[in-house]
């Protein structure tokens, strides 16, 4: 058998051990019995051989202990060691979520930094917070007009997956309008925290600074997300066509010697179309005819600026 | 009380152990520690007392092959993982749940807006390490989500890093969409993070230009002193001054060279050093008509003219 596809008969029997003591639940003679109902393993393993095992453990860290007779490992298998800079990493996720995170979220958090905690030799949760990097928090752009509680209650209306609707605020054009949206994610931006969500009327997603949402009401109709999405259809040429690389939700309609068409049907239209329009004159937006004319007047205005 | 089961540490012989044994835990432990190329394997078995004899890629593939075999998933090396094994779930206990992959999930791509790429590679480091131990497949993948490095060469980034610092001359080797592999002598800029990708803005004494390329798609980096000094043809920076009005000026953040030079309460000026005027110009359109360009002229006039091409794709289409 090429080494490709070989398996070591002893390497399996150590590792299903690893796997039984990890339950911490089995006496030496069940960890035996369950061993030889084991169809991994092909043969009767004895007594010796499991000691002979637990010194391998031993000789690199997993000590192996007895309480009551029941065999477990003193820490997970799943040690690791975590360098500085990762400690620094770990610190700023807790120092970062206790900022943004309220009730359970803030505690699922915690306990997932604990549980880690526990699986490394060189850290514990209390000492974190003393390994914060001065320069990622000098760095660090805190959210405009952040309020945890409002980002909880739009995190918890995506995860309920019904209906909302409210009223927007567009500053820009000084007018206030209606919309009703499934709820999808919610995204922290420097700037303000965004609810990206799916408007069945216009079949597309679309994103709201949430400081502008205003009269929200919780609908008692389901999200049906999964919904046929509205798709822009582009084409991209030149140099752009050879490095541009699909997104999310975008497939590849047409191929040609310079030239590509792509059709993407996840990203709200607004932040699509900005986004098309910084690739310049070697993106053209082909269909729908509503979002060419959306481009067209968008260049227009901007060419307004300065007559 | 507990019982502590097996010898101690300093009284065992090779008896009383098993090397097999030992060798696929210690891959394991290798492999929980972070994605490994089986050279980098080869080598921690070279520094080890017991395994520097089995250093062959064959005794690494078959205890890769006994762990899969015992429930252990691992990727195999693919570009897209530079090449590494990585353990992608396992059967131990260590549990992440779904809710706490989608809070990692939230932080990670929320950070990612910050625009530092520094904070996001720190991150990262932590993130693999807990996608590492993590045993929930669905969970990864949606932590894996918001992961915008994965198919950059750490080492390539820290040379690049290092050759930013003190602005060094370089050869790169790099992949271009255009003219497929080629060897670029330049001077080095720095690295910066727009769109969720890392790029390396540069100077290429090939194209006498400025550049910007996408560090992905570079696969070499050798510092080289003794290029000619080409300094004063490296005169790299434009100042433009820029008006933004409406909700622009109001959620404006200043990237790392612009300054907001004056503030009023219905509009800004920004002052940006630009580099790379195409760059510049994908910067302030999606401001739409909320931006205008004060300054100086002859890049208000190129960006009217970069305008109306756009416009003109539109209109001849039309006809």
């Amino acid at each position: 058998m090429p080494s490709s596809n070989k398996t070591n008969s002893t390497a399996i029997r150590v590792l299903e051990v690893l796997k039984l003591l990890d339950t911490g639940m089995l006496r030496q003679n069940d960890i035996l019995a369950n061993l030889s109902d084991n169809n991994k393993i092909d043969c009767e393993l004895r007594k010796e051989a499991l000691y002979k095992y637990f010194n391998t453990f031993k000789l690199l860290g997993i000590n192996v202990i007895k309480k009551n007779k029941i065999l477990s490992l003193e820490k997970s298998p799943i040690t690791i060691n975590l360098s500085q800079e990762e400690i620094e990493g770990l610190s700023f996720i807790m120092e970062y979520a206790e900022k943004i995170f309220v009730g359970q979220a803030k505690d699922e958090i915690q306990k997932l930094i604990n549980n880690i905690c526990r699986c490394t030799k060189n850290c514990t949760p209390e000492e974190l917070k003393n390994h914060l990097s001065k320069k990622d928090i000098q760095n660090f752009t805190s959210p405009k007009n952040y309020d945890p509680n409002l980002l909880n209650q739009f995190r918890l209306l995506c995860k309920e997956r019904q209906k909302i609707s409210f009223t927007y605020i567009n500053h820009d054009l000084n007018e206030k309008q209606k919309f009703e949206i499934e709820p999808d994610e919610v995204i922290i931006t420097p700037v303000g925290s965004i609810l990206k969500g799916y408007n069945p009327q216009l079949a597309e997603t679309q994103r709201f600074y949430i400081d502008a949402i205003e009269d929200l009401v919780q609908l008692p109709t389901m999200s049906k997300h999964k919904n046929v999405k509205s798709s822009v259809t582009f084409m991209l040429k030149g140099r752009l066509s050879h490095s541009y690389e699909l997104k999310h939700g975008e497939r590849l309609t047409q191929k040609g010697k310079d030239y590509i068409v792509v059709t993407n049907s996840e990203e709200d239209k607004e932040t699509l179309t900005r986004r098309l329009l910084r690739y310049g004159k070697d993106c053209e937006i082909i269909y729908p005819k509503i979002f060419r004319k959306r481009v067209l007047s968008n260049l227009e205005k901007i060419l307004k600026n300065y007559n | 009380m507990f019982q502590n089961v097996g010898l101690p540490y300093s009284e065992y012989s090779m008896k009383e152990i098993s090397l097999t044994a030992y060798r696929a835990c210690f891959i394991l432990f290798l492999l929980v520690d972070g994605p490994k190329s089986i050279d980098e394997i080869l080598r921690a078995f070279s520094s080890d007392k017991l395994l520097f004899k089995s250093c062959h890629k064959d005794t690494v593939t078959i205890s890769i092959n006994s762990l899969r075999a015992s429930g252990f998933v691992i990727e195999k090396p693919k570009p897209s993982n530079n090449y590494k094994l990585k353990l992608i779930s396992h059967p131990f206990k260590f549990e992440i749940s779904q809710e706490q992959a989608e809070l990692l999930y939230l932080i990670r791509n929320s950070l990612s807006y910050q625009s530092n790429y520094e904070l996001l590679f720190k991150l990262n480091k932590i993130f693999d390490k807990i996608t590492a131990i993590g045993n929930c497949k669905n969970c990864i993948d949606t932590i894996e989500r918001s992961n915008y490095f994965k198919t950059i060469n750490p080492d390539i980034l820290n040379s690049i890093l290092r050759l930013c610092k003190t602005k060094s001359n370089a050869r790169i080797i790099y992949n271009s969409p255009i003219n497929g592999v080629e060897e670029l002598k330049i001077k080095a800029q720095k690295v910066v993070f727009e769109n969720n990708r890392l790029y390396f803005w540069l100077y290429s004494y090939k194209y006498h230009a400025p550049a910007y390329l996408r560090i992905d798609k570079i696969t070499a980096v050798k510092e080289e002193n003794d290029i000619e000094n080409e300094n004063d043809k490296v005169s790299l920076t434009n100042f433009v001054k820029y008006e933004l009005t409406g909700e622009a000026a109001k959620k404006f953040i200043p990237k790392d060279d612009e300054i907001v030079i004056e503030k009023y309460t219905d509009r800004i000026i920004v002052r940006a050093n630009v580099i790379n005027k195409f760059n510049f110009f994908q910067h302030i359109i999606p401001f739409s008509d909320n931006c205008r360009i004060l300054e100086p002229d002859y890049i208000k006039y190129e960006f009217i003219d970069h305008i109306k091409n756009i416009m003109e794709v539109y209109n001849s289409a039309k006809q």
